[in-house]
C-alpha cells in the first residue's frame, strides 16, 4: 500500500507541474472572480466590480431577485465549470501519464521496484484522482465565499459537487487509464475517451427522456415504453450514470430559488433591447425535454454503477498490463 | 564450476524460450546457471537476445515458456522484485524529480521508513558521487552521471541480485574504473550481479564467469579459464626456418602443432595446442639437438574478444557447452 501512495503522490507532482495544470488554476479564478465581481445596488446590478452597471426596479439589493441571480449564476458554473470544464481539462493532462509510464525507460525503472504492475495502475489513477480534486476544491472554495461574502448564505451543500465531479471523473479517468495501457498513445486514449464521454452522456440522456405519453383509452396519462426506448436503457444501464448524478449534484446544491433564473435572464435589457430572451428560451427549451426528478434510490444506484464501472475498467485495465511486455 | 545445489543459485533457468507477439524468437530454450555472490558477464551481438533475459528476469517480459527460478521465484514472480536492483539501457528519468528525488522515491517504492530512506539517499548519492548534485535533474546530467544514478537507483533496497545493462556504456575512463570498483565491492558485500555489456576487455577484468548469447541460445558459459581451455597453446618461437628441419616438422605435426615463418625467414614459430609442459618438451630438445636458438616459450590463450569473435564467426553453431557445472 506504501508504494501506492508513492506513486500517487509522484503523480501529484507531476501533474501540478504541468502548464495545463495552472491554466486549470488560473482560468478557475477568473471564474470566480467573474461570479465574484457581480453586485447588486440599491439602483440595480453590475459586473466587473462596477465597471459595467444596469439601473434596474427589480434586480437591486435586498430583492428575491438578487438570490435568484446568485442563486442561478452559482448553479451554473458549478455545472458547467466546476463539474464540466474543470474535470475535462485535468483529464487533458492525466491522458499521457499511463502511457509514459508504459515507455521502456521508464517502465524498467518503476514496475521492477513495484511488487504488482497493479499497484503502479492503481497508483497512478489516485494520483490523477487527487490531482482532479484540486482545482475542483479551489473552484468550490471561491464559490462558497463568494455566495457568503454577497448574500450571507454559507451554502455547505456547494460542497457535494466534490465528490460527484470526482465520481464522473474517475469514470473517465479510469478510460483513458485503460485505452493508455491498450494504446501506449496519449493523443489516441484521450480522443477515444472524450468520443467515448459524448457518447455516454448523449446515450445517458436520451435514456433518461420520459417516453410517448399515450393519450387514447384506458392508457390515458401514461408513459408508454417503446421497444426503443427499452433498448436504450438496457444500453445506458452499465455505463457511467452522468446524467443522474449531474441532476442530482444539482437537486443536492440547495440553490433553487423560488423565482427562476431563466424569468431573471428574460428580463434582462440593454437599453431598450431584451438581450436575455434568446437565452432563457434556450434555458426553457433545456427545461422542457430534460427529465423527471431523479429519486435518492436512483441517485444511489448511480454512485453504485459508476463505481462499479470505474472499478471493472481498472481490474480489465491492470489485465491487460499484466499481460503485456513492457 | 562444481554441481550446485539451487538454494546456491542466485539464477537456475532451464529451456527460457521468449517469441514476441510479432514471431521473433528472441529466447531459444536457453539455460543458465548464476551463482549466488559471483559477478556474472552476458556477452553477444546486437540481436542475441541480451536485453530480453535480463527483462524476463526481472519480470518486465513474459516468459513464452520458462522452468527455472530467480533468487528462488519464479522467474516473473513480482515478489522478488525487492531483492533485486536494475539499471536499465536506456533509463528515462522523471522530468519532474532530480537526483534525490528520484532516489527518495526508490526508497518510498521500497517501503523504507522516512529516517531509513534518508540515510540510504546520502549513502547511495555518495557511492554515486552525486552529493553535489542532488539537487539537479537528471535530464542536465551528462550520461555517465546519469548512469551512476541509475546504479544507486537499482541499489536502493540493498537488493541481493543486481542487474546492470550497459553500466558503462557513455561513462569516461576514470567513470568506467569507478564503475569497475563499485561492481567488485558488491562482490564483496555478498551481492550476485549480473553485467551486460559489449566491453569484452570490462567484463574480462571483472566477471567470474561469463556467458557468450547467440540468437537466443547460450553458446558458450563458464570462468574465461574454462572458455579458454581448448585454446591453450604455447608458442615456441627460434631463431632460423624450421620449415627446413624435416624431423622437427614431423614431430609438431604429429603432436597437432602448427609451424610458422616470419616475412624475412628468419624466425620461426611453432603452436602447439596444450597446455601440458610436458608435451612440449620434447619439441624444446629436438630444436636444442638441431642448434635452433630459442628465442621464446610462451604459455598463450586465447583472449574473451578472440573467444568473443571466434563464436560470432562460427555463427554460434558449435554445440553449446555448460562448462560451468
Amino acid at each position: 500500500m506504501r508504494a501506492v501512495f508513492a506513486i500517487a503522490s509522484d503523480t501529484l507532482t507531476l501533474l501540478c507541474r504541468r502548464r495545463l495544470f495552472w491554466l486549470n488554476i488560473w482560468l478557475s479564478l477568473g471564474v470566480i472572480l467573474l461570479v465574484a465581481s457581480i453586485s447588486c445596488s440599491p439602483e440595480g446590478w453590475s459586473v466587473g466590480f462596477g465597471l459595467q452597471s444596469w439601473s434596474s426596479g427589480y434586480l437591486r439589493r435586498g430583492s428575491p431577485w438578487e438570490t435568484t441571480l446568485f442563486f442561478g449564476v452559482i448553479r451554473r458554473a458549478v455545472q458547467w465549470w466546476v463539474s464540466g470544464a474543470v474535470p475535462l481539462l485535468a483529464l487533458f493532462s492525466m491522458a499521457s501519464v499511463v502511457p509514459k509510464t508504459l515507455k521502456s525507460g521508464q517502465a524498467a525503472l518503476l514496475f521492477t521496484k513495484s511488487r504488482s504492475r497493479s499497484e503502479v495502475l492503481m497508483g497512478r489513477f489516485a494520483g490523477g484522482l487527487l490531482f482532479a480534486a484540486i482545482p475542483t476544491l479551489v473552484c468550490l472554495i471561491g464559490l462558497f465565499l463568494t455566495l457568503g461574502w454577497r448574500l450571507g448564505v454559507w451554502e455547505w451543500h456547494l460542497f457535494l459537487a466534490l465528490p460527484f465531479t470526482l465520481l464522473v471523473f474517475a469514470a473517465l479517468a479510469a478510460t483513458t487509464v485503460m485505452l493508455g495501457v491498450l494504446t501506449k498513445s496519449a493523443s489516441a486514449s484521450l480522443v477515444v475517451t472524450l468520443i467515448f464521454a459524448a457518447s455516454v452522456i448523449a446515450l445517458q440522456d436520451a435514456a433518461s427522456r420520459p417516453g410517448e405519453i399515450e393519450d387514447e383509452g384506458e392508457f390515458k396519462g401514461m408513459v408508454r415504453a417503446s421497444a426503443g426506448s427499452v433498448a436504450l436503457q438496457a444500453l445506458a444501464w452499465p455505463l457511467p450514470r452522468t446524467h443522474d448524478l449531474m441532476e442530482g449534484l444539482d437537486r443536492s446544491l440547495n440553490l433553487h430559488s423560488p423565482r427562476l433564473f431563466r424569468d431573471l435572464i428574460r428580463r434582462w435589457r440593454v437599453g431598450k433591447y431584451q438581450v436575455g430572451a434568446a437565452a432563457a428560451d434556450a434555458i426553457d427549451a433545456n427545461e422542457e425535454t430534460s427529465s423527471e426528478p431523479v429519486t435518492p434510490l436512483q441517485l444511489g444506484e448511480a454512485v453504485m454503477v459508476t463505481s462499479g464501472f470505474c472499478g471493472i475498467t481498472l481490474v480489465m485495465a491492470a489485465m491487460m498490463l499484466n499481460r503485456r511486455d513492457l | 564450476m562444481p554441481a550446485v545445489s539451487s538454494i546456491e543459485l542466485a539464477i537456475d533457468l532451464k529451456s527460457l524460450t521468449k517469441v514476441y507477439a510479432n514471431g521473433v524468437q528472441a529466447l531459444d530454450q536457453l539455460s543458465m546457471r548464476v551463482k549466488r555472490g559471483e559477478i556474472y558477464g552476458l556477452l553477444g551481438p546486437n540481436g542475441a537476445g541480451k536485453s530480453t533475459l535480463i527483462k524476463c528476469l526481472t519480470g518486465l517480459v513474459h516468459p513464452s515458456a520458462c522452468r527455472g527460478t530467480v533468487l528462488g521465484y519464479p522467474v516473473g514472480d513480482p515478489a522478488v522484485n525487492h531483492q533485486l536492483g536494475y539499471l536499465p539501457e536506456n533509463a528515462t528519468w522523471p522530468e519532474h524529480l532530480t537526483a534525490g528525488q528520484v532516489l527518495e522515491f526508490a526508497g518510498r517504492l521500497h517501503g523504507l521508513t522516512g529516517r531509513e530512506r534518508g540515510r540510504r539517499v546520502t549513502d547511495l548519492l555518495k557511492i554515486a558521487g552525486l552529493e553535489a548534485w542532488q539537487d539537479d535533474k537528471p535530464q542536465h546530467f551528462s550520461k555517465g552521471m546519469r548512469q551512476r544514478l541509475g546504479v544507486a537507483y537499482a541499489l536502493m533496497g540493498n537488493p541481493e541480485l543486481v542487474f546492470l545493462d550497459e553500466p558503462t556504456d557513455g561513462v569516461d575512463p576514470v567513470g568506467r574504473k569507478e564503475m569497475r570498483d563499485l561492481i567488485r565491492q558488491l562482490k564483496r558485500e555478498g551481492k550476485t550481479v549480473f553485467v551486460n555489456s559489449h566491453l569484452l576487455d570490462e567484463l574480462e577484468m571483472i566477471c567470474d564467469r561469463m556467458a557468450i548469447l547467440m540468437r537466443g541460445r547460450v553458446v558458450r558459459q563458464g570462468s574465461l579459464e574454462e572458455l579458454t581451455l581448448e585454446s591453450c597453446r604455447y608458442e615456441i618461437c627460434v631463431s632460423g626456418n624450421l620449415l627446413l628441419a624435416p624431423g622437427i616438422v614431423d614431430l609438431v605435426q604429429r603432436l597437432g602443432g602448427t609451424i610458422s615463418l616470419s616475412a624475412d625467414g628468419v624466425e620461426s614459430c611453432i603452436a602447439l595446442p596444450t597446455r601440458r609442459p610436458q608435451l612440449v618438451q620434447p619439441v624444446v630438445d629436438a630444436l636444442r639437438h638441431e642448434s635452433y636458438l630459442l628465442l621464446s616459450v610462451t604459455p598463450a590463450r586465447q583472449s574473451l574478444e578472440e573467444l568473443f569473435m571466434d563464436a560470432i564467426r562460427t555463427g554460434g553453431q558449435f554445440s553449446p557447452r555448460e562448462t560451468g557445472d
